[in-house]
Order: structure tokens, then C-alpha cells, then sequence
């Protein structure tokens, strides 16, 4: 069985070069060497992310100096619209649960740092994840990392079901882990890599949180007290 | 001027991916590197500057390469140990123990003796032998000229094939401890 990272050729054995002039040859002959599936797609998402074709076409046209006039005209305006949708939306009854706008990642790390309201769900038979899970992928015990399920709550906000399970470890730190059932806007934030995943850390001192996308769903990783490289490293193998 | 295609990170993912490999002489910070590589590209709107594609790319990977050095070397390492965790699910290769076809093993052995080269003979055999760029692009990308790229990768390729050969014979020690002088 061939792992991610394994050559799209198997049965050809490219020697390696005896003389300088050879060098070339021996690395040409490694370009069938592909970039493993995990890191396509996450480049092409983040490439998907980026640049809607939307936003594409629209940078193009402000470039054009014709634009610059409009622009001075609509600015304004928009200004207005901006604002006057904002005050409806702070006024509206039931405020932001309510809403039909996504929540954000921060939205889903305020509910992962929340009490839990579901006992702690129990460990499947091989004892590495628990018998809990959003939608494919299921809630990991972490007990050899030294962290324990204590807990779990569901939550629907603004229409996106946020499944969370809270850890603690011996210390009595929580963590509370949020899985959502698509992928939520993220602001700002520190990009991290770590061991292949891309994980974007939101924010650092008492409160630290650690999102990244998996499976079309937005996952988070919240605690108080806890050191961002202990999520950093629980993350990176949930990623 | 023209504006690079983010589509570009796609198209030319492997040779990418192949680089940061050379560069850092390993697959996961190889990954690491490409998908970093990726964020700060589309961090905003990018002009080519009258470069191709692939070189624009290949700039933006070594830059992010050498800053990602310098900021390592300033900072400890903040995650928990590796063994305080258990993998939660089968996205690794195991710890070394991989079934590498004699292919993957001729690629490790080669991109680690690159890694290993001093720095501006690795940048030149990367940009030239690696990322395919003519002399000329690789001259521009590490902003020197094309007479100082020719013999950078010349002595490169050399110091390759000397870290890939086999063990010496013991009648040849003196020959081996000869080429261990050039180094």
C-alpha cells in the first residue's frame, strides 16, 4: 500500500548520479515525485478561499480609471446602505442567533469555552475516539496526551448545528473542542503549520484558539490557561 | 503588468512541492512549506514583475524558506512533544517506518544531499536543476549573474555526488579523505 507521499511510479529504480553531469538527468527523472493529496487540496482551497471570481472581476474594474469616478459617487451611498443594515441587525429581536448570516470561527470558540450540558460521551472499542462525532469525523479521546472527556453540549447557531466535547486534563485546565456543520468564516488570526495541516491561531495570552478546516467543516479548539502549542499539537493531529 | 493567477499555486503544485522538498530536505517540511508558501501568496494581489509564473513561485517559496530559517532559529519551539499524543487518525506515514519504493529513496537520498549543500549552491541547483528555471531566471531570482550560477551549480552538483557515493574502500581512504577537504 502506498502512503500519501509515495511516487506515482513504483518500478523503475532512477540511480543515483555517479558524476556531476548526471545530476540533471537523476533530478528530471524524479519529476513524477507529486505533491502529496492532503497538500493539493489544501492549496487548492486555500486558493478557493482566496479569491472568489467575484471579487476577481471586481478588483480588475477598479483598476480602470473610470472606476475612480464612480467610486467617489458610490462610496458614499454604500456608506449609508453599510450602516443603515447594521442598525437593523443590532435591533432585530434575537440578535445574532436569530440571523441567517454564518456564524464565525470566534462565534464557535465563545460556545467550545462554555459549560458543558451532555455528560461525556464514552470511548469506542479501540479507546481512541469517543463515540461522538460531526457528521464524518469523530471526537478523539486524547487520553494519552493526557486530557480526559468531561463533557459535551450541541448547539445551533444562527442555523449551523456546533457539536463540542470538553476535555480536562490533570491540572484541571478545560479545553472544549467544536466541530460545525460547514465551514465558518475566519478574521484574522496567525496562519500555522504544523506536520502538514494549516491551522490559524485566533488568540493568544489567557484565552487561546486554534481553528482549521476538515472535511468541509470548520473545527475549533478552545481553552483557558492552556498554552496555544498544547492545541497547536492536539490540532494538528485532528486536522 | 500582469497579475499572477492564484490558479498558479495549483498548476504548478508538484514542481513546487519538489522544490521545498530540495530545499529543506524533507517531505513534512517540505508540506509545510509549500502550504506557507501558498498563504503568504494569496495573502494579497500579486504582480509578475516580467517574470513567468513558476519563477514568481519559486521566489515566493525560497523567501518564505529563508525567513521560516531565520524565525526558527529566533524562536523555541512552543508545541508539546510529539509522544504526548496519539494520532487520532491514520493522515501520517509512521515515524520512518514508510515502504518507500527504491524510487521515493532515490528522491529522499537526493533531496537531502541538497539540503545539505551550503546555502547559495543549494538555492542555484534548486532554481536551475529542480524548479527547470534557464540561468537567466535563476540569476534574477537569487539576484546574481549568470557566470556565478554556472559555476555555483557546477561545484553543487559536484559536492551531490560526492555526499550520494558509496562508502570508500579502505585502500581508497586517502582519496575519500581528499574530497572531504573540498567541502
Amino acid at each position: 500500500m502506498m502512503d500519501d507521499h509515495d511516487m506515482t511510479h513504483d518500478d523503475r529504480i532512477d540511480p543515483l548520479p555517479a558524476d556531476p553531469v548526471e545530476v540533471p538527468a537523476a533530478l528530471r527523472a524524479l519529476d513524477d515525485v507529486v505533491a502529496p493529496d492532503r497538500l493539493r487540496m489544501a492549496v487548492a482551497e486555500a486558493v478557493a478561499d482566496a479569491e472568489p471570481t467575484s471579487a476577481r472581476r471586481r478588483s480588475r474594474w477598479l483598476l480602470h480609471g473610470g472606476a475612480r469616478v464612480v467610486l467617489g459617487m458610490a462610496v458614499p451611498l454604500l456608506t449609508v446602505i453599510v450602516l443603515a443594515f447594521a442598525a437593523q441587525r443590532i435591533i432585530a429581536p434575537g440578535g445574532h442567533s436569530s440571523g441567517t448570516a454564518a456564524p464565525s470561527a470566534r462565534d464557535a470558540a465563545t460556545v467550545a469555552l462554555r459549560q458543558p450540558t451532555a455528560p461525556a460521551p464514552a470511548a469506542t472499542a479501540g479507546g481512541e475516539m469517543l463515540a461522538a462525532h460531526a457528521g464524518p469525523i469523530a471526537f478523539p479521546t486524547w487520553t494519552r496526551a493526557g486530557w480526559h472527556a468531561v463533557g459535551a453540549r450541541t448547539d445551533t447557531v444562527a442555523g449551523h448545528e456546533l457539536r463540542t466535547v470538553f476535555y480536562a486534563d490533570a491540572a484541571g485546565r478545560r479545553i472544549g473542542y467544536a466541530i460545525a456543520d460547514a465551514q465558518l468564516p475566519v478574521a484574522g488570526g496567525q496562519l500555522v503549520m504544523r506536520h502538514g495541516a494549516q491551522l490559524r491561531v485566533l488568540d493568544r495570552g489567557a484565552t487561546s484558539v486554534v481553528t482549521w478546516r476538515r472535511d468541509g467543516r470548520t473545527c475549533v479548539l478552545a481553552g483557558r490557561g492552556v498554552p496555544v502549542g498544547r492545541l497547536l499539537t492536539l490540532a494538528s493531529y485532528a486536522a | 503588468m500582469a497579475r499572477l493567477d492564484p490558479q498558479a499555486l495549483v498548476t504548478h503544485i508538484d514542481r513546487l512541492y519538489r522544490v521545498a522538498w530540495a530545499l529543506c530536505g524533507s517531505r513534512e517540511e517540505a508540506e509545510d512549506l509549500v502550504q506557507e508558501t501558498a498563504a503568504r501568496v494569496l495573502a494579497k494581489p500579486r504582480q509578475l514583475r516580467g517574470q513567468d509564473e513558476l519563477a514568481y513561485l519559486v521566489q515566493a517559496l525560497r523567501n518564505t524558506f529563508l525567513l521560516s530559517r531565520r524565525t526558527a532559529s529566533r524562536r523555541p519551539r512552543e508545541v508539546a512533544t510529539l509522544d504526548q499524543v496519539e494520532p487520532v487518525d491514520a493522515r501520517g506515514s509512521g515515524a520512518g517506518g514508510f515502504g518507500m519504493p527504491e524510487s521515493a529513496l532515490a528522491a529522499r537520498d537526493l533531496f537531502a544531499a541538497i539540503a545539505e549543500l551550503p546555502e547559495d549552491f543549494r538555492l542555484a541547483l534548486v532554481a536551475v536543476d529542480v524548479a527547470g528555471l534557464s540561468y537567466r531566471e535563476a540569476a534574477d531570482l537569487l539576484d546574481t549573474r549568470e557566470a556565478t550560477i554556472a559555476s555555483r551549480l557546477f561545484r553543487a552538483r559536484e559536492r551531490v555526488v560526492q555526499a550520494l557515493a558509496p562508502e570508500q574502500e579502505p585502500d581508497r581512504g586517502e582519496a575519500s579523505g581528499a574530497s572531504r577537504s573540498l567541502r
